[in-house]
């Protein structure tokens, strides 16, 4: 049970911290394959 | 005559460039300004020319060849 | 004395393929931050480096011939050399091609900021028995020469070092040179500037400088803006107009550069030995490589190559991965159930997670040797070759052939390659290679080829494989011949392109690239499979009545239903299949994890999960056409969500965008059953 709850949290705490780092990758201009396209801001303009 | 006139092999000077102003101030920037030497190393069809200018080489394509006055 | 713990800014700038990257990797290293100069589209990178107490900011400016307005790369940089944002600039030039490289100098130090001439490639002057006098050179240029070999590494910390403590030096002392002979001008500028123009010239310059500094007091470099305003640079004139029209009475551009050249075949004359020992290796490659008739079919055996390379050495590779992710899916079942986890969390992590991200990791080596095989034909110099190459075709369909490089770089990813179509000039040309280049293969797509053609034509997979990237290019091409057809406008596009003498691909620039390629699919993984692959999971376990573990009660299997007739007429009428092409447009790698998760197959790159897999789709079905067919839908159908976000941002529009998603997958959906069809009468 207690095995179980850690997972499902866990699992749900990256997915959380894999969907942040998609928009901001997105919002960084999309950097894929080694290039990025275009900023939004001076302050994303960073890889 | 037309740098894309001419033979592989052979060396021209250019007279003048009948391009526009932006392609004109790049190709001078790279070298070809009046009076330089090109000379033709390879082609693929007519036009389409292996040049070497000041040591350098470059390939054009018709467009260039075919607007670039030499003798 | 400098200061402990200063910070000082130093840009490098140089001609295209002058060595200027490998130079700045050999400071930065791998530690590189890439970005994008505000506003514009212009690649920025930076890096850090410390000499002793000195923290030296290293900025990377793109590489030109020259400072001139007339191309968005050129004005960043020369804004960015103007401003105070940088402290010195080291000019990288091509020691071999010295004549060409100096022009950019000359300009250089017209700007006024403090410059180093990094002699670059030494260990090839030497190797062909040209030799330059590196005490006259800076004595005519009036900077400090250092030479370097960023190959071999030599000269380095001597660069840095006198870049560091060049900074101070702004006051005529250090640049102190000697002209052969004294001018007849009024003013001798010979002591001040290495660049002195014919008398008719200076004059005027003089004239513009005196009314400069009456209406713009607080410049600096007035000389600087006088030349541009003679030159009737478009920025300057704009920004700083003079009233002179006796002075400026034409435009005096071609005669300043003319002249700056009569001064470098000067200097050339003066400092340069034997130089026109040329590389007759090149002359001898590019004699094979050029060939009027053998040009394109070597190109397409260099392919061929690199396929080869991808798909055997990356199964090689693969092996170790395949054993990892088994292992590594045992072990976890095995834990999971011990420790008493729910059944339904245990299959999300297993059947899901697992299934999803591990059957993508497992080509992560196929990937690697794709971007290394790419690395090394671009750093050897034969990507430029290429596009003279194609250029008869290319032109035939109203392209050049530099169009045809972003086209090769689609091969590895189809975001760098839409962005490079901002090499072409022509907005026109740059809207049809936007819409031509997401049909060429993506690495992405790989996955699937090798997964399919493996599964369903054993021996032949190779060959699948390869006639994959074939259709990909025919497609290409015939929709450009299209496309040129109806749109009969005499485009202008101009190839030119300079061929850099070849070279072996440095391994260290090569690495770093292939670094970066491979951090981004890990990244990947991370993020967009493993969310994907979660909701996939989602909708194959949940149904209308909960939580279920027959696959067809589910959501996906409504929504996959209510697709089938959409794809049956082009052999993909399955469910499964239609919800593996959904999820696809996330990221194309996800329609195999997809596969994983939809058909049950922990190890689905495996040979027993290959089996596996095949017998569950032949017992609905699926065949060797239907999976060509697959592999032709997915090689064509929209792009991935990142690409179509750079095509948003690139062509300026989301209608744009739409209309280029809506074409692909009508061509997909056009081509496969054509495909299909031709294949059943087969």
């Amino acid at each position: 049970m207690i095995a179980t709850g850690i997972i499902v949290i866990g699992i749900i705490v990256y997915a959380v911290w894999a969907a942040k780092k998609i928009h901001k990758k997105q919002k960084n201009g999309t950097c894929c394959g080694g290039g990025c396209s275009g900023c939004v801001d001076k302050k994303y303009c960073n890889r | 005559m037309y740098l894309c006139d001419g033979r592989i092999g052979n060396a021209y000077q250019v007279v003048d460039i009948k391009l526009p102003v932006n392609i004109e101030k790049r190709l001078e920037a790279l070298g070809m300004t009046r009076g330089t030497a090109v000379a033709i190393l390879n082609s693929k069809s007519h036009g389409i020319l292996i040049v070497k200018i000041r040591g350098t080489r470059f390939a054009f394509g018709c467009n260039i060849t075919e607007n670039v006055l030499v003798r | 004395m400098i200061p402990m713990s200063e910070n000082i800014t130093i840009g490098f700038i140089g001609n295209p393929n002058c060595g200027k990257t490998t130079l700045f990797n050999a400071y930065t290293g791998a530690n590189l931050k890439v970005a994008n100069w505000p506003g514009v589209t212009v690649e920025k990178v930076e890096g850090a480096v410390k000499d002793h107490d000195l923290n030296i900011h290293l900025v990377d400016l793109p590489g030109t011939y020259s400072l001139t307005s007339y191309t968005m790369e050129e004005q960043v940089s020369r804004q960015f050399i103007l401003s105070d944002d940088v402290d010195v600039i080291i000019d990288v030039a091509d020691a071999s091609a010295l004549e060409r490289n100096l022009y950019l100098t000359l300009q250089l130090l017209e700007l006024g900021k403090p410059v180093v001439l990094a002699l670059n490639m030494m260990d090839i002057v030497e190797k062909r028995g040209m030799e330059i006098d590196t005490h006259r050179l800076p004595e005519m240029l009036g900077i400090p020469v250092i030479p370097v070999s960023a190959r071999k590494r030599t000269g380095l910390d001597v660069l840095l070092h006198v870049a560091a403590h060049h900074k101070d030096c702004t006051d005529t002392d250090c640049l102190i040179h000697h002209h052969t002979y004294k001018s007849k001008h009024k003013h001798d500028h010979h002591a001040e500037y290495a660049m002195v123009y014919s008398d008719a010239i200076e004059d005027k310059i003089d004239l513009i400088i005196g009314a400069l500094k009456r209406k713009y007091p607080k410049l600096t470099n007035y000389r600087w803006y006088a030349i541009k305003l003679l030159e009737q640079d478009k920025e300057i004139t704009e920004r700083y107009p003079v009233n002179l029209p006796e002075v400026i009475d034409r435009n005096y551009e071609s005669d300043i550069i003319n002249e700056k050249y009569d001064f470098i075949q000067e200097v050339v004359r003066e400092v340069l030995v034997n130089k026109d020992r040329q590389d007759a290796l090149t002359e001898k490659a590019d004699r094979a490589l050029t060939h009027r008739f053998w040009g394109i079919p070597i190109f397409l055996g260099v392919m061929a190559v690199v396929f080869f390379l991808t798909f055997t050495i990356g199964d090689w590779l693969k092996g170790y991965f395949e054993w990892g992710i088994e292992n590594v899916s045992v072990l976890l079942g095995n834990g999971l159930e011990s420790a008493g986890v729910n059944e339904v969390v245990c299959s999300l992590l297993i059947d899901g997670i697992v299934a999803g991200v591990g059957g993508i990791l497992t080509f992560l080596p196929n990937i690697f040797i794709l971007f290394l095989a790419l690395a090394f034909l671009e750093d050897s110099g034969y990507m430029a070759r290429v596009a003279y190459i194609m250029e008869g075709i290319m032109s035939k369909l109203g392209l050049s052939g530099r169009a045809f490089i972003p086209m090769i770089l689609g091969f590895g990813c189809t975001v760098p390659a839409i962005m490079a179509s901002r090499t072409l000039e022509n907005r026109h040309d740059r809207f049809k290679v936007m819409l031509i280049t997401p049909f060429m293969s993506c690495s992405a797509r790989l996955p699937i080829y090798i997964l399919f053609a493996e599964m369903f034509f054993k021996e032949r997979a190779m060959v699948v494989a390869y006639s994959m990237y074939m259709i990909s290019l025919v497609v290409a091409i015939l929709v450009a011949a299209v496309i040129h057809l109806i749109d009969r406008k005499k485009s202008e596009n101009y190839l030119l392109i300079e061929l850099p003498e070849y070279k072996v691909p440095s391994s260290r620039t090569m690495a770093i690239y292939v670094w970066e390629k491979i951090k981004d699919y890990l990244t990947k993984a991370g993020t967009t499979i493993f969310i994907a692959s979660i909701a996939m999971w989602f909708i194959l376990n949940f149904g209308l009545h909960g939580y279920t573990t027959e696959m067809s009660d589910s959501f996906g299997a409504v929504i996959g239903h209510y697709l089938v007739p959409f794809f049956e007429p082009i052999g993909l009428g399955f469910w499964q299949i239609a919800v593996a092409l959904i999820a696809g447009v996330s990221a194309k790698e996800v329609v195999v994890s997809s596969c994983a998760v939809l058909f049950g197959v922990p190890n689905i790159n495996s040979g027993a999960g290959m089996d596996t897999l095949v017998g569950i789709l032949g017992n609905v079905g699926f065949g060797q056409l239907n999976a060509f067919c697959l592999m032709v839908f997915c090689l064509l159908y929209i792009p991935c969500a990142a690409a179509l976000a750079t095509i948003r941002k690139e062509a300026g529009s989301t209608r744009w965008m739409m209309l280029s998603a809506l074409f692909q997958l009508v061509v997909a959906w056009g081509v496969t059953f054509i495909v299909y069809h031709v294949g059943l009468m087969v």
